[in-house]
């Protein structure tokens, strides 16, 4: 294969990654080709790492190189409180935030009855198999503000109530930087619904 | 080229990042799709503007012949968000919203389905029987689209018949004679015939208060209620080929 084949492929299979088009993975390429090779190399290995040892956490379904994620592994985290997320980088988007100190769960999908997807196809059982062997007290759901998620919600707090648990949802409303006039009803209303007194 | 309507959001698809490809059931073209660029952001312009059964005059633009229009503008004239916040709502509003996405082609203008639509997911946020909905659904819907089972006289010979068995590959009731070598039938009980018959022609409005058993018997309003439901599932899905993804939440979800 020539030059001009090699840099060709490597446009060729970043244009796979989303949001990268023609134009981008042509930069990326040239980039690469322009990089250290250590620093090149260390992005390939990174990414066959991934994909050779990457694994779902057998306890919370995080993405995780061992048996146990380093999430679960932390003795030092709030063992009361179990936040249920649809995918693995919504968890870390709530890491992101350095606010919550509780444990996760991840359900791998959302309920969706258009799909046919049912509860079957979704990590719950798991999830309440988690809460019968602990002490939870609190389960926080963060699905997507969508109708998926709001299914996924609803159907997980039919069935954690009865046990007594408290079962809370992130707020919905405006999102921070906004501008209240582009806001469309729906999210306005839950805005109005979710408001609270200012301390 | 743009063009602007009103339609109701039927289905939905991830596309991409964070892109959406929607199908809508519109006043004025029927069903079609269109694709709204980063909608699922956070701060998108859309909001939920084109989450499922909400219905909104939407503007599109593209190329007279393009398959995939981009969706530039939505704005909501009923969300029916209680449909989304109830489970049972959620799956008695899906398994409409997917008849309507199975059997309507695309491109067919139809306002007295889209009527019926938008009628049945309003009055499905405050109903309490949700299953009486979802039955005149069906009933309307299939008599609108030229579906209609025949359940008058034999579908064969077009004899008037006292038999009541319903025989799904042949979409009607089959006489005696007709039906001597025929397998795979449902009988029904003559309230379920006179029931199926009076939800097709009773004003929308007064469904709510329709009775499905008569002074006689009065028992038998599951019986009605059962076989009703058994006979639009099985001659629907003749009609499709296959079964509703959305059948099981009704289990699920219910």
């Amino acid at each position: 294969m020539n030059s001009d084949g090699v840099l060709k492929k490597v446009i060729q299979e970043l244009t796979r990654l989303p949001g990268i088009g023609q134009k981008t993975a042509q930069r990326l390429a040239f980039f690469i080709l322009g990089m250290p090779d250590e620093e090149a190399k260390s992005i390939a290995n990174a990414i066959i790492d991934l994909k050779d040892k990457g694994r779902y956490c057998s306890n919370c379904n995080n993405i995780t190189e061992d048996e146990i994620c380093e999430i679960c592994k932390d003795i030092r985290r709030d063992q009361k409180k179990i936040c249920v997320v649809e995918e693995p980088s919504n968890l870390y988007a709530i890491e992101r935030t350095k606010q919550y100190q509780g444990f996760y769960h991840v359900l791998l999908g959302a309920l969706s009855p258009l799909d046919g997807i049912g509860p079957e196809d979704i990590r719950v059982k798991e999830l309440l198999h988690r809460i019968e062997k602990g002490n939870v007290e609190e389960v926080i759901i963060a699905t997507n503000p969508n109708t998926k998620g709001e299914a996924t919600a609803l159907y997980i707090s039919r069935l954690i109530r009865p046990l007594g648990i408290k079962v809370t949802r992130l707020a919905y409303g405006l999102p921070m930087g906004g501008d209240l006039e582009f806001a469309d009803e729906v999210t306005l209303t839950k805005a109005i619904e979710g408001r609270r007194e200012i301390q | 080229m743009l063009f602007r309507t009103q339609g109701i959001v039927i289905k939905t698809f991830e596309y991409g990042e964070a892109d959406l490809i929607i199908t809508f059931f519109t006043i004025d073209k029927g069903k079609i799709k269109g694709i709204a660029k980063g909608c699922r952001k956070t701060k998108s312009r859309f909001g939920s503007s084109l989450e499922p059964f909400t219905h909104s005059r939407i503007s599109l633009y593209g190329k007279e012949n393009i398959s995939l229009p981009k969706v530039t503008q939505s704005d909501i004239l009923h969300s029916h968000r209680r449909l989304r916040e109830n489970l049972s709502r959620l799956a008695y509003g899906s398994h409409i919203s997917e008849i309507v996405y199975e059997i309507c082609p695309e491109g067919e203008e139809n306002k007295e389905v889209f009527h019926l639509f938008s009628y049945i997911l309003t009055a499905m946020e405050t109903a309490i029987d949700l299953e009486l909905l979802s039955i005149t659904f069906y009933i309307r819907f299939l008599g609108l689209m030229g579906y209609q089972p025949k359940l008058d006289n034999c579908v064969r010979c077009n004899k008037e018949d006292r038999g009541l068995n319903f025989y799904p590959n042949h979409g009607g009731l089959l006489c005696e004679g007709c039906s001597s070598n025929e397998e795979g039938y449902l009988s029904l009980i003559p309230e379920t015939k006179k029931t199926y018959y009076r939800i097709l022609t009773c004003p929308l409005h007064r469904i709510p208060d329709l009775k499905f058993y008569t002074e006689a018997d009065p028992g038998s309003d599951l019986r009605v209620r059962d076989e009703l439901k058994t006979l639009l599932s099985l001659h629907l899905s003749h009609i499709l080929g296959k079964k509703l993804k959305s059948t099981n939440s009704l289990i699920w979800a219910t």
